[in-house]
C-alpha cells in the first residue's frame, strides 16, 4: 500500500512567525479543536519551540475570555 | 525598565461616561508608579464564556512601563478588587511596544471585534488570510476539503486527530 504522505510542517516556520500574540485569537483558533482542545504538536507539526508559545498564548487567551477552555457542544 | 501589558474587561452594561471614568482611575492609580504608554478601549467583544453572568465585555488595552516592578502585585489586586472590572491580565513585555504595532493591535482587535455575530462577515473580509492558511495547512499534511484519492486514504476529514496520528505513525515504521 503506497503512503502518499504530505510532509507536516511548523505553521510559524513556514510564515516566519517569531512570537504569538495571545490577542491574535484568529491565528491561535485554528490550534484548538471544535472543543476548544488544544490540538497535539503530532496533530499540527508545530515545531516544539513554537508549540510551547503557541500554549501559553491559547492560555492566556482563554484566561481573559478571548478563546473557551471548554466547548462541550461544539461551534 | 520593563514594559507591561494589560488587558481588561470592563461591564459592558455601563455607559460611555462611567467606562472612562473607571479608565482614569485605573490611570491615576497606575500614574503613582508608572508612565502610561498607551490606554485603548478595544469595543465590546463576546466572550467566550460567561463572566459573572455576563456575556459581553467591553475590553480595554493598556501599556506601561515601571521600574518598581514589585507594584505590579499591588496594581493585580486593585484590578481583581474593581468591581467594574470583570477580568484583568497583566503580561510582561519583552521590548518596548512601538506606536506600530499599539496602532496594528487595535485595528486586528476591532476586525475581530464580536467574533460570534459578525463571524461569517469577517471570513469573508480575511479570504487571503484564509486560502494563506488553508494553503499552508495543506502542504503540512491537513488537506482539508482535498479528498484526492491517493490522500483520501490517510486524511480526508477535516481534524483526523487520532486516525492521523496512527496513519503517520504507521509511515513512520514503514
Amino acid at each position: 500500500m503506497a503512503f502518499v504522505s504530505k510532509r507536516k510542517y511548523c505553521y510559524f516556520k513556514e510564515n516566519k512567525i517569531t512570537e504569538i500574540d495571545y490577542k491574535d485569537v484568529k491565528l491561535l483558533r485554528r490550534f484548538i479543536t471544535e472543543h476548544g482542545k488544544i490540538m497535539p504538536r503530532r496533530v499540527t507539526g508545530t515545531s516544539s519551540k513554537m508549540h510551547r508559545k503557541l500554549v501559553r498564548a491559547i492560555k492566556r487567551a482563554r484566561n481573559i475570555a478571548l478563546m473557551p477552555y471548554s466547548n462541550i457542544e461544539g461551534d | 525598565m520593563r514594559y507591561y501589558e494589560t488587558v481588561y474587561i470592563v461591564n459592558p452594561n455601563f455607559e460611555q461616561s462611567r467606562v472612562d471614568s473607571i479608565l482614569k482611575e485605573i490611570e491615576q492609580h497606575l500614574g503613582e508608579f508608572s508612565k502610561v504608554i498607551s490606554h485603548n478601549m478595544w469595543g465590546k467583544k463576546k466572550l467566550a464564556y460567561q463572566i459573572d453572568g455576563q456575556k459581553y465585555g467591553t475590553f480595554v488595552l493598556l501599556y506601561f512601563e515601571t521600574e518598581s516592578s514589585s507594584r505590579i502585585s499591588d496594581f493585580e489586586s486593585f484590578m481583581k478588587l474593581n468591581s467594574s472590572v470583570l477580568r484583568a491580565q497583566t503580561i510582561r513585555l519583552k521590548t518596548k511596544p512601538s506606536a506600530n504595532s499599539l496602532e496594528k493591535n487595535i485595528s486586528i482587535d476591532l476586525g475581530d471585534e464580536s467574533d460570534g455575530v459578525i463571524a461569517k462577515k469577517e471570513s469573508e473580509e480575511t479570504n487571503d488570510v484564509k486560502d494563506a492558511v488553508e494553503e499552508a495547512a495543506n502542504d503540512k499534511d491537513h488537506s482539508e476539503d482535498v479528498p484526492e484519492e491517493k490522500d483520501a486514504s490517510d486524511d480526508s476529514e477535516d481534524v483526523p486527530e487520532e486516525k492521523d496520528a496512527s496513519d503517520d505513525l504507521e509511515a513512520d515504521n514503514k
